[in-house]
């Protein structure tokens, strides 16, 4: 099982060091600061969407997910 | 004394003249419904496997931004839920009515459950605090949830680091949870004691900007649960539908996760989301969940709007089983914990009209989203929002 997550999360954060040698700078980063770039565009209603699908499904836990809280309901 | 006092007092009056106004406060408030529907739910106790359910939940959030280093946030949570399975054994057994409802006849019966006709009652509350020290961000959280027969109290820190003016961004979290549980006991008919179930997560994740016109991030998690892992009023059934018992699970389970986020700007008014998480724990649940999605600006970047389309896939938990001819040491029959994929789509959309200098910023937002699952389950999720930033 941890073979497989780092067979996915070693190349990631590889690239992401090697992408470390790329500066843009602060005066060229218009695009990047428009809000339909954000990773969460829409805000605090992503946080309800999120709960959805740790309520129900298996796999919850981690990624900015909560993980705990519960809800009682079958 | 009187003079200690007054001391105080003026140093407390030269902070407050010294201090900042708010930089910038944004209350939000989001009304979340959530409409479900299904009968592959073969934990449900009186076996109809009915898993309906309607969910209304307010939330009110507030981000200060105090100074240009500092800011708080929190947020206070109501919602109220009605399922079908929580009346049917409602129905069966008087669980939820107060014990003083004695002409009933029903067995169970707890003093201090919030119920309004037959909804069950939440409330929660979250706060933090983020402050920026040099290439540093630390922002530690804590929060509260209450419901009919589950309690937390959690709290954790996470920690960002900026680098390479700010092209990449290290982070890293640790979350506890210190929850407790009351699950029905369907022999007595009567709640269980509280039950301890505590949760701990450990995060760490690298985001990079790659251009001018994309940025990507990746991340991994583990978490570690132990106590009570079961759920409230999970069943399966040991014979004939009419005999049942309690789902039983292990007390410990570790999960494992690795998510990618990429994000590319097609044009002006365009950009392009893709999402990836890949998940497994020791109860021998893999997933994989894949989350396209476009966002789009509109009136001048005034409003946003998104459509996005969800893939999820998971295998089934080592402990599952549609029934168990026998009692054995672990069962489940929680369809949450079964194989299943899982297709979603929706749309969000958010318009903030202009408003002149000083005055407040009105936002206005809502979603529509639709879920639904290869085991007879589907969900419609709605939301409404209005945000004030002044």
């Amino acid at each position: 099982m941890k073979f497989k997550i780092y067979i996915i999360a070693l190349p990631a954060l590889a690239s992401l060091t090697l992408a470390g040698c790329v500066r843009v700078h602060q005066v060229d980063r218009e695009i990047l600061s428009r809000k339909i770039m954000q990773f969460e565009p829409m805000g605090n209603r992503q946080a309800f969407l999120n709960d959805v699908h740790s309520i129900r499904e298996g796999a919850s836990g981690g990624a900015g997910q909560s993980a705990g809280g519960g809800c009682g309901c079958n | 004394m009187a003079v200690i006092r007054r001391y105080l007092l003026a140093f407390a009056f030269l902070l407050l003249l010294e201090r900042p106004a708010p930089a910038k406060t944004d209350l939000d408030l989001v009304v979340n419904s959530l409409y479900q529907s299904g009968k592959g739910g073969k934990q449900v106790y009186d076996g109809s496997g009915n898993q309906s359910l309607t969910l209304y939940e307010p939330v009110l959030y507030i981000n200060s931004q105090i100074d240009h280093n500092t800011s708080i946030f929190g947020s206070v949570v109501f919602d109220a839920l009605s399922s079908a399975s929580a009346k049917a054994f409602d129905q069966g057994t008087g669980a939820s009515r107060p014990a003083s409802d004695a002409s009933t006849g029903a067995s169970g019966g707890e003093s201090d459950e919030k119920l309004f006709g037959g909804w069950q009652t939440r409330v929660g509350a979250e706060l933090g605090y983020s402050k920026k020290a040099g290439t540093w961000v630390f922002t530690p959280t804590a929060g509260y949830s209450h419901e009919l027969s589950y309690n937390s109290v959690h709290g954790g820190m996470n920690v960002q680091k900026f680098l390479a003016e700010d092209n990449f961004v290290l982070s890293a979290g640790y979350f506890h949870f210190s929850d407790k549980s009351r699950p029905w006991d369907v022999q007595n008919s009567k709640f269980s004691a509280f039950k301890a179930k505590t949760t701990n997560s450990v995060n760490a994740g690298a985001t990079q900007i790659l251009s001018e016109k994309d940025i990507v991030l990746a991340g991994v998690s583990y978490t570690e649960q132990t106590g009570f892992l079961e759920g409230t009023r999970n069943t399966v059934s040991t014979g004939t539908v009419t005999e049942r018992a309690l789902e039983r699970l292990p007390g410990s389970r570790g999960k494992w996760t690795a998510n990618t986020r990429y994000v590319r700007s097609l044009g002006e008014r365009t950009a392009f989301h893709l999402d990836y998480r890949y998940y497994a724990d020791n109860w021998n649940i893999r997933s994989h969940t894949w989350e396209p999605s476009l966002a789009f600006s509109f009136a001048e970047e005034a409003g946003t709007w998104r459509v996005f389309y969800r893939r999820y896939s998971q295998t089934a938990a080592k402990y599952y089983g549609d029934s168990f001819p026998a009692v054995t040491a672990y069962m489940t029959s929680d369809s949450d914990l079964s194989g299943f994929y899982a297709n979603e789509v929706g749309a969000q959309a958010a318009y903030a009209p202009e408003t002149e200098g000083g005055e407040t910023a009105w936002e206005y937002g809502g979603t529509a989203m639709y879920y639904r699952r290869s085991n007879d389950l589907s969900a419609l999720v709605l939301q409404a929002s209005i945000t004030a930033k002044f």
